[in-house]
């Protein structure tokens, strides 16, 4: 399942940091990572170790964007369900595929966030929103509780955790 | 919450053999957010690339430009020591508390501030028109920036 906490959290994963000491060069020829790789960073895998980027020639996985990094390491990392990812990682380009790794896995991807998630309309899967374990079902039930208390969750999140940034 | 007075546009180009950036900003604070794999890292690269070797990299326009990096300690330092620059800051790269700290050193800075960040407490005080995302030609070489909010 998804699972998204609105909010921050002092243990969530820095992606690119962690991507580029802890990806497998075969994490990349799967072909979901193929697909997210060619739609969201408009690139091609040619080998473990190579992209063609439309944009910028062949590039190194190093170079994948944060979103694509994040997708990448929710499916394949040890980590699982251990942490959370860093939601600031993902544009709305990558939610469809946040949607699908979820299900396809057997561990729950689990993300911090201070921003809204604008996940496809049509989705209709269950995510819990860890700040209180309510289970949403599709997009109308999660802009509801987004509307009704994601807003002020991430509003005051700071004010109310200042032991967060007195570490 | 800031305090965001139009004082001018800056404006700075900066180029390399495969990829081009002509941003413009208006205020103080900046953020740019959107969908991902659109080019902000690139442009927060590139910038770091010319610091390191100003004969690699075409910068024009106002060229006080740097990205910042290292801990939320080593930024603000570098924040509190810098001039009349456009400071660009990715959140790509700092850890969950990092942002916050370095709010207060960027509200007491007179120096400009280009935000790479989907953080929605970071838009606080910052007008809607300089909230962007980074757009790109057909080609996907050629980048701008236009704001994510029109009214």
């Amino acid at each position: 399942m998804l699972k998204i906490y609105y909010g921050r959290d002092a243990k969530q994963v820095v992606i690119p940091v962690h991507f580029a000491n802890n990806y497998e060069g075969s994490w990349l020829l799967d072909p979901l990572s193929k697909r997210m790789i060619s739609e969201i960073d408009n690139s091609e895998v040619v080998s473990e170790n190579l992209i063609i980027s439309k944009v910028l020639g062949p590039i190194p996985p190093e170079r994948l964007s944060g979103g694509v990094q994040g997708l990448i390491l929710m499916s394949f990392d040890d980590i699982k369900d251990k942490y959370r990812w860093n939601g600031s990682q993902f544009g709305n380009n990558t939610l469809k595929f946040m949607l699908e790794i979820a299900s396809l896995r057997d561990y729950d991807i689990r993300v911090s966030t201070m921003h809204y998630f604008d996940f496809p309309k049509d989705f209709v899967q269950d995510i819990c929103i860890e700040n209180d374990n309510t289970i949403v079902h599709d997009y109308k039930s999660f802009v509801d509780y987004y509307i009704n208390h994601g807003i002020h969750i991430i509003n005051t999140w700071d004010k109310e955790h200042p032991e967060f940034f007195n570490k | 919450m800031r305090e965001e007075i139009m004082v001018g546009i800056k404006q700075f180009s900066i180029s390399n053999n495969k990829v081009s950036y002509d941003i413009k900003v208006k205020r103080k604070i900046s953020l740019i957010g959107g969908d991902s794999g659109t080019g902000k890292t690139t442009l927060y690269n590139l910038v770091r690339d010319y610091e390191t070797s100003k004969l690699s990299i075409k910068l024009s326009g106002y060229t006080n430009v740097k990205s910042l990096c290292g801990s939320s300690y080593d930024i603000i330092r570098d924040i509190q020591r810098l001039k009349e620059h456009i400071l660009i800051i990715d959140d790509d790269k700092l850890s969950g508390t990092d942002i916050n700290k370095i709010d207060e050193a960027i509200r007491n800075s007179d120096n400009w501030f280009i935000l790479i960040t989907r953080d929605e407490n970071q838009a606080f005080g910052v007008e809607y028109d300089s909230i962007y995302e980074m757009k790109s030609d057909i080609t996907g070489k050629n980048h701008w920036l236009e704001p994510m909010i029109t009214l």
